[in-house]
């Protein structure tokens, strides 16, 4: 009967937890520390790195992605390209969830810019679709956030690309 | 487990994340985190996550899970229990992130054996508005209870239609009920398979297009994953089985285990009831094969070991005493090399061997014991922690180079372009300056335009000239110095008259000399205000050197424990392993000795039947090695 009852509750019970132990807690408690370094180094990098006197940080989002399956994106500053992505099914999948992907980040000087992204993939009807959007921005003294968006456009059923300036922290 | 549940939890909280409000920056980190999710990427994901200016009940279960992930179970306790108790009222969670945190918690209790708090939790989840997660309660339910479960008085399929956990919901109340009315237990069971007989397996190509991210845990219907799919027909198999035996049923069970599929992942639970059966039965030529079988499965294990010695016992019990003798030979050889591979592995492991090099038996005894398991993972999860040390070095070390270069350009920034700049704002000041008296004396003046350029004010010089030098000719009283004199004002009121039409046009002239002076003055006090600045941030880079220097000493002072940490662990495991070799060593000798004893009484029964000439040599051999 032991044995039924271990086979009752096998799929549950493959490496059932133990109770926490003094080990156990010290164990946790270390990655905690190794979480809270991570994130100080973190802040760190981003204020030496990446001061806001200089920063530009460009995102990617998807929403719906029904007339447009993203296969890559470049990324030109100032008609130099900077960034460029190849993107698997799983990373997709994971835009059309509703994730951000953090595509570039790099530092410019004060003054006017222009960012241009090329997006590649397959539009409506499975057709190869390449379009590129430009955007011109001024930099000064906050960081300059912009998140490119592909919408879903109802209307004439194609991909709308747009860029979006994020109000800063 | 702990695996298990963080998968199930962090799958869940993610699917509103459309819904909410798009503009929150709160709600672009969230994003950002689902993203590093998505990448395999859990501590990148808790980073970002922490990082976002604002928490909600939201983001707190999207930690916890992340925290499961990391194997942090306590911490991601300490978040539910918040969540649960911080967030009532307009804050509180939706229903369905509730019952999410509500069954996850009670499950944690659960697998740290108090069923009280599991109990209570669990009471508190309602799912009577959305019944996604009725599977997972009455599941858990079962596990808080058993064996006091509760039993309908029919299985409700139709209720757990669309549930994954349907046919271990079933199955569990099968052998509940099993105690009192195995055949009514069998029964359901027999539905339960026709239920689950139902599923339309989907065809490679569907699933290849359709379904490349479905959750292997969910269930679409009864389709599940082939795998789980053909280990729930086992298990159904295997619980029937059981219940036959326990209805003294051995044919029914025979028929169901002599059929049980070799390559199942509970093939030795169905060898273990078969051999059973058999010996119950006395079948001896097919129990020989299972125990044979039992032996080459199970190597290093109890089930084996018995097997070996049950061999010889059978024979005896046969009758069949020259091959029980021979069977009792082979087991105490066997049981001799058992001993000496154990010997041979059972060296102490290190860190580098727990991932892929561990020998047989170490292998075996780290996946059958969960507390070795649970160490093992522990010295890899920290070896992971130290492999990413380096890395971590390598940015610290860059940000101390950033440093260095930001304060050395610091120290020279204010000796080289400070004074320059300086001096520039002060020339301009000057000029500035100059410019503004000049205009107030031509403000002044009758004449507004003394200040302009070229021919008028060539003109205007002639002009007063020839008015000083008539002022003389008037002193002296000369002749015709009336004709002069009303000659001079004549033209004096013609260029009073002309430059006065030209007056507007020479004043703008004025005002964007002075505006463009002003702006130059501006931006050169603006550079300079820059430049103080920047040379003021040299104490805030010192400042951060600081941290730098700290964060740098901490990364060293957490090595060190991590690699304390670690080695404590690996002289526990090495420690239980040599436990379990002893204790192995122990089992064997045990076994080698009843076995031997064996052997003894059956050349002792065969002596005094006076057997035959060869089965004497044989026993004469055997009575001489041992």
């Amino acid at each position: 009967m032991k044995a039924l009852l271990l086979c009752a509750v096998f799929w549950f019970s493959f490496s059932v937890a133990a109770a926490p132990t003094p080990a156990s807690e010290q164990l946790e408690q270390l990655k905690q520390q190794v979480i809270q370094l991570n994130r100080e180094l973190f802040l760190l990098e981003e204020e030496l790195l990446f001061p806001p006197q200089t920063q530009l940080a460009v995102f990617l989002s998807v929403d719906s992605g029904q007339f447009f399956q993203l296969d890559s994106v470049e990324l030109l500053l100032n008609d130099q390209p900077v960034e460029g992505h190849l993107y698997t099914a799983q990373q997709w999948h994971a835009l059309q969830r509703g994730a951000i992907q953090p595509l570039y980040k790099g530092n410019i000087k004060a003054g006017e810019h222009s960012l241009t992204a090329v997006f590649i993939g397959k539009g409506p009807d499975k057709r190869d679709y390449r379009r590129a959007v430009n955007h011109r921005f001024n930099k000064a003294e906050d960081a300059v956030l912009l998140e490119l968006q592909i919408k879903d456009r109802s209307s004439d059923y194609q991909p709308d690309f747009i860029v979006q300036p994020w109000s800063n922290d | 487990m702990v695996k298990r549940l963080a998968a199930s939890l962090l799958w869940l909280p993610l699917l509103p994340i459309l819904a909410a409000e798009p503009d929150q920056l709160s709600e672009k980190h969230y994003r950002q985190a689902a993203w590093a999710f998505y990448q395999q990427q859990p501590a990148l994901a808790l980073e970002t996550l922490q990082l976002a200016p604002q928490q909600d009940s939201r983001t707190q279960l999207l930690e916890a899970g992340l925290y499961l992930q990391l194997g942090m179970p306590g911490h991601a306790a300490e978040l539910l229990q918040q969540i649960l108790t911080l967030y009532r009222g307009d804050n509180a969670l939706p229903q369905t992130l509730r019952n999410i945190a509500l069954l996850q918690f009670a499950r944690y209790q659960l697998e740290l054996g108090d069923k009280a708090q599991a109990k209570l939790y669990l009471s508190q989840v309602d799912i009577s508005a959305d019944s996604t997660y009725l599977g997972q309660q009455q599941l858990l339910s079962q596990l808080v209870f058993w064996p006091d479960i509760a039993l309908p008085a029919k299985p409700d399929f139709s209720a757990l239609a669309q549930q994954a956990e349907m046919p271990y919901i079933v199955s569990n109340q099968a052998l509940i009920l099993a105690k009192q009315q195995p055949e009514l237990a069998l029964q359901w069971l027999s539905q339960l398979r026709q239920q689950f007989s139902i599923a339309t397996e989907q065809g490679f190509w569907q699933q290849l297009f359709n379904t490349p991210w479905r959750s292997l845990t969910s269930a679409d219907g009864f389709n599940y994953p082939a795998e789980e799919q053909q280990a729930l027909q086992d298990y159904l198999l295997l619980i029937q089985a059981q219940l036959y035996i326990s209805l003294q049923d051995f044919a029914a069970a025979d028929a169901i285990l002599a059929n049980f599929a070799s390559d199942s992942v509970l093939s030795n639970n169905a060898l273990e009831l078969y051999s059973h059966i058999l010996t119950e039965q006395r079948h001896i030529p097919a129990l020989l094969a299972v125990l044979q079988q039992q032996i080459l499965r199970q190597p290093f294990g109890d089930t084996a070991w018995y097997a070996a010695t049950r061999i010889g016992e059978q024979l005896e019990r046969a009758l069949a005493n020259k091959d029980a003798l021979a069977a009792y030979r082979w087991a105490d050889n066997y049981y001799q090399q058992q001993q000496q591979l154990i010997h041979e592995q059972a060296r102490p492991i290190q860190v580098q061997q727990l991932s892929d090099n561990a020998s047989p038996w170490q292998q075996q005894q780290l996946s059958n014991d969960n507390q070795l398991y649970r160490l093992s993972e522990d010295i890899l999860g920290l070896q992971q922690q130290l492999n990413a040390a380096p890395v971590r070095q390598q940015r610290l070390g860059r940000l101390q180079q950033t440093l260095q270069y930001k304060l050395q350009q610091q120290q020279q920034l204010l000796p080289s372009q400070l004074p320059d700049l300086s001096e520039r704002q002060m020339l301009l000041a000057d000029k500035f300056a100059l410019l503004q008296q000049q205009i107030s004396q031509a403000q002044q003046s009758e004449l507004s335009l003394l200040l302009t350029q070229g021919e008028p004010h060539r003109q205007l010089m002639l002009l007063q000239n020839a008015e000083q030098r008539l002022q003389l000719l008037i002193t002296a009283a000369q002749p015709q110095s009336e004709v002069y004199a009303s000659r001079l004002k004549r033209l004096r009121g013609i260029m009073q008259w002309h430059y006065q039409q030209k007056s507007a046009q020479h004043d703008w002239q004025l005002q964007q000399q002075q505006q463009l002076l002003n702006q130059q003055l501006n931006q050169l006090t603006q550079r300079l205000q820059q430049l103080q600045q920047q040379g003021g941030q040299t104490e805030q880079l010192l400042v951060k050197q600081q941290r730098l220097t700290l964060l740098s000493e901490h990364q060293q002072q957490l090595n060190l424990a991590l690699l304390s940490q670690q080695q404590q662990l690996l002289a526990q495991l090495n420690q239980r392993l040599q436990q379990r070799r002893n204790e192995d060593i122990a089992m064997l000798q045990k076994l080698q000795r009843h076995n031997k004893e064996s052997m003894a009484r059956v050349m002792e029964t065969v002596l005094a039947q006076g057997s035959s000439g060869s089965n004497e040599s044989a026993i004469q051999r055997s009575g001489a090695e041992l």
